[in-house]
């Protein structure tokens, strides 16, 4: 491996981002012409932008709050992904899998039950998404770390989170709660919104940035409990903080777009591909990808037909073949499956 | 600089091992000998602390440099990436290994004549030179003490040969106290000082290598009679099992 | 390597951006109380909630200020009279909702598109249904109630706000005095019968692999009472669904099938192992509701029409409404459109209830 000098590699990866943000801007079901997107923004970026028209606000209220919000869902459930891969030494696991997604699901389904506001929303995200993270690692330190023990733990916490999520449906008025709570679970960027922006995306973007500093800590766990602690690490801290910064992200990622699959299982190991496994690069590939592939796959949902295109289909039709791909070369290039 | 007292470690009401004492000096080499299931392995894990002992009382530095069986995981990493991780109780939670972490991880990677393998991925390395990268990790974290847990057990003998030359050199130069299990007693003749030998839960032997390692305690230890030959001036003798001699 | 954003720049442009600027506004409110303002009377509307698409078209006259409605709409429209009524309004778009086509997310962008003045959506239903639109400039007005939940009075104010949309106040209070006519007609009838034995009935919003009755705080609890009705359901609160032996232990007179579901028959009743036995079955009192501009059995504009309907069916012996002179009537008023016999055979569901018992009444004389 000859490794790409830094700085382009960075630079690529920031201009993949930015191209695919504005090709997002740029296509859309309301005709903007290519000569306008670029005067608007133009006029936005030096703050001489308010927006009046309806392209103004098309572009600037719609598009723009969308784009911002899918690049960072994807960049936190891509550093997720590739932090649980690692804290479980498991390449089959992502949010999704070990059923984080579902349990900040429930626990979202359960505020709009009740009818609670946006900071008990944020915290119940985040306090039942961290309870399946917990559920699945007792399971599995009970049962033996082993790729299977640990899948199936995240399968039944999965299970039973998405059936009292069920239950929270069921026992929800239909008339008040039930939409909301079906709206809200189904989860797309389609209601994105500055506000939304404002809602949740500093504290994402703070863990983002926290977990991303843990870079080499979690890099050191993923060799081992044992390991870790010989070299002097104090690995049940560092464990039970890496937990929580991503139930953070994971908690805010489901209440800003619901439940999505495959981008943190599929984008960890496109980024291991392309640059290893070595903390100077692997997590910000990672989120940077992960960044660029949400919103290009949501920019697909919202053009491809008039009626959007729900956003797991897509991560699913694009990410199953290329995690089923990674898993098929994973041999010939060095690392066995275990 | 690395001892247990009547060490003992008690699972429910069955006894893993009891009355375990040694007191290892500073730069000598130390080998844990016995059959599968007698608790070397768990009694190295009390020696890292992962394990609490029920009884006795154990004397071991804050870091030790620990050295795998077999490293789970890893593969994607270039090696010079697993020897900086020795680094990461120097660094605290959110620290990041800087300049000279890996020079440090370098200079652990050229004391066992490895510094070639920095730049290549761990996953692309054979067993042997795996755990001489492991060994480099476990020197990087400049643990005074190693603990290796059957470094060679998965080992072919070019790569046996290869990892004990390195440990050899270690222990020529006696910069370390070392301790290792293993399943080779031709492993604990040719490199350690003293040999621990785990006969039951509660009978163990401790000694110089060359005293209780005698053919009689050997054949007591693993149930197969041994011949030994001399290999030449300087050299230690060579012990092999008689397999098949137990068969009537 | 965290990318930077634009955010606090974007936040305070929002903070910023100063109302547009309209002349010769229109105002009222909406059923939810939120004044809307509008610079003249809506001449491009869009409808989200479904039965507005229809409650536009009867209140407007035409179809031609619709440009776009929910699928859900489409499909009440195709299934009904409305598609013979106002041909050209098979072309308005219904591509306008997000998450593959269900529910009520706008696409914002595809509605854009169209260029609407106004957009009507669902009230109450949480705001990330409105917040859309909203942050894209357009006006949203909003509807409350929909589903099977609701009350006449959520009803007439859903007109009564389509109306003000509209700038035809008029042809909402002509609505509303049909209304209240056959209303008081009903329950002078009922009134001058006080020893009438009232009917057990069974309003089935979905009899298609499943039961769902809707309860007491349905819009059928409403028409089911005031037509000298029980309901059975009643305590299920807007809808649940029930199983058949809770239906069996009901044992109702009647039974009423939704219009929403055009192929489920009374077939799905009488073919029941279980409800084929009770008295609803065996007197041969199921029947299929019919569907004339919208379906009769949720709350519309058409609404006199199913009073009158069950009232007949209930009470076959105190009301002796002439649904067909009725249905003439009624929609030259609400479509000015005159419908021939085998359309009001067709709306009437004559084929489906051919066998039901006492919908002779209904047939040509």
């Amino acid at each position: 491996m000859t490794p790409v000098p830094a700085a382009f590699h960075w630079l690529s990866l920031l201009a993949l981002l930015v191209a695919a943000a504005f090709a997002s801007a740029t296509v859309g079901r309301f005709h903007i012409p290519l000569a306008d997107v670029w005067q608007i923004l133009g006029r936005w970026l030096t703050g001489a932008l308010s927006p009046e028209t309806m392209e103004e606000r098309i572009l600037v209220n719609v598009r723009l709050p969308r784009i911002l919000l899918a690049a960072i869902v994807g960049a936190g459930l891509a550093l997720c992904g590739a932090a649980l891969q690692a804290l479980f030494r498991n390449p089959l696991v992502s949010p999704r899998v070990l059923g984080l997604s579902s349990g900040a699901a429930l626990g979202g389904a359960l505020t709009l039950l009740v009818g609670g506001g946006a900071v008990m929303l944020f915290a119940a995200t985040f306090a039942s998404a961290l309870a399946a993270l917990v559920l699945v690692a007792a399971i599995s330190h009970v049962a033996g770390r082993t790729i299977l023990t640990i899948v199936l733990a995240g399968i039944v916490i999965d299970a039973l989170f998405s059936a009292m999520i069920s239950l929270t449906q069921y026992v929800a008025d239909p008339e008040t709660s039930l939409p909301a709570i079906v709206f809200w679970l189904m989860g797309s960027f389609s209601s994105s919104s500055w506000e939304k922006v404002a809602r949740h995306g500093p504290i994402v973007l703070l863990a983002i940035a926290v977990l991303y500093r843990l870079r080499f800590r979690i890099a050191v766990l993923s060799m081992g409990e044992e390991e870790a602690r010989s070299f002097g690490v104090n690995v049940q801290v560092s464990r039970w903080l890496v937990f929580t910064v991503i139930s953070v992200i994971v908690g805010g990622c489901v209440a800003v777009s619901g439940v999505i699959g495959w981008v943190g299982l599929v984008v960890p190991h496109a980024a291991r591909l392309l640059v290893g496994e070595g903390h100077r690069r692997f997590h910000g590939t990672a989120a940077l990808l992960g960044a660029a592939f949400l919103v290009a796959v949501d920019t697909l949902a919202r053009t491809v037909t008039s009626a959007e295109l729900p956003l797991g289909i897509l991560t699913a039709v694009i990410g199953a073949p290329v995690f089923i791909y990674l898993l098929c070369t994973r041999r010939t290039r060095g690392g066995p499956v275990r | 600089m690395i001892a247990l007292e009547n060490a003992g470690l008690r699972r429910g009401d069955r006894w893993i091992f009891r009355h375990v004492g040694f007191d290892l000096p500073e730069g000598e080499v130390l080998a844990i000998l016995g059959r599968n299931g007698r608790g070397k392995t768990t009694l190295l894990r009390t020696l890292l602390g992962s394990l609490p002992l029920t009884e006795g009382a154990r004397s071991v530095p804050p870091v030790v440099g620990y050295v795998p069986q077999s490293q789970n995981g890893g593969e994607e990493h270039r090696c010079l990436d697993i020897v900086t991780m020795g680094r990461a109780g120097r660094l605290g939670l959110f620290g990041l290994p800087g300049r000279a972490d890996e020079a440090a991880a370098l200079a652990a990677l050229a004391t066992v004549g490895a510094e070639h393998f920095a730049e290549r991925l761990f996953g692309r390395l054979s067993g042997g030179e795996r755990q001489i990268v492991l060994l480099a990790r476990a020197l990087a974290t400049e643990a005074k003490v190693l603990v290796l847990d059957e470094p060679a057990a998965s080992l072919d003998l070019a790569n046996q040969d290869l990892l004990l030359g390195v440990l050899m050199r270690l222990r020529e130069a006696r910069s370390h106290t070392i301790v290792f299990t293993t399943h080779h007693p031709q492993h604990g003749l040719f490199l350690a000082d003293r040999a621990l030998m785990m006969h039951a839960s509660d009978e163990v032997r401790y000694g110089r290598a060359a005293e209780v390692m005698t053919d009689a305690e050997l054949a007591r230890l693993y149930g197969v009679p041994f011949a030994r030959h001399t290999a030449g001036p300087g050299r230690p003798d060579v012990v092999s099992p008689i397999f098949g001699a137990a068969i009537p | 390597m965290a990318p930077r954003f634009r955010l606090p720049a974007a936040l305070l442009l929002l903070a910023l951006a100063p109302p547009p600027l309209l002349a010769d506004p229109v105002a009222f409110k909406d059923v939810t109380g939120a004044e809307v303002t509008l610079p003249g009377p809506a001449k491009r509307i869009v409808t989200l909630p479904q039965p507005a698409a229809a409650t536009v078209i009867a209140v407007d006259g035409t179809s031609e200020h619709l440009v776009g409605m929910n699928p859900g709409s489409r499909k009440a429209f195709e299934s009904g009279l409305l598609k013979k009524m106002f041909p050209d309004a098979a072309s308005i778009e219904s591509g306008i909702v997000a998450e593959g086509g269900n529910g009520w997310m706008p696409n914002v962008e595809a509605i854009a598109a169209l260029k609407p003045d106004l957009v009507i959506q669902w009230g109450g239903r949480g705001d990330e249904l409105v917040a859309p639109l909203r942050n894209a400039g357009i006006p949203v007005a909003l509807m409350v109630g929909g589903g099977n939940g609701g009350t006449e009075e959520l009803a007439r104010e859903n007109i009564r706000l389509v109306a003000h949309i509209l700038g035809k106040q008029d042809k909402a209070e002509a609505l509303f005095k049909w209304r209240d006519e056959v209303i008081d007609g009903i329950k002078a009838t009922l009134a001058a019968h006080p020893g009438a034995v009232k009917p057990k009935i069974l309003h089935l919003r979905s009899s298609k692999g499943k039961f769902t009755a809707t309860g007491e705080k349905s819009y059928q609890n409403f028409f089911i009472t005031l037509v000298g009705g029980e309901n059975v359901g009643a305590g299920l609160g807007v809808q649940a669904e029930v199983n058949a032996e809770q239906i069996a232990a009901w044992n109702p007179d009647l039974i009423m099938l939704t219009a929403h579901e055009a192929d489920a028959g009374r077939e799905t009743i009488l073919e029941d192992e279980v409800l084929s036995q009770t008295a609803a079955a065996k007197a041969g009192r199921v029947y299929k509701t019919p569907n004339g501009g919208y379906v009769w059995d949720s709350a519309s504009h058409e609404s006199p029409f199913t009073w009158m309907w069950l009232a007949n069916l209930a009470h076959p012996d105190l009301f002796h409404f002439d649904l067909r002179a009725e249905v003439k009537s009624g929609f030259e008023r609400l479509y000015n459109y005159t419908p021939s016999k085998e359309e009001i055979d067709a709306v009437l569901k004559l084929d489906l209830n051919a066998a039901a018992a006492g919908y002779g009444q209904f047939a040509r004389k």
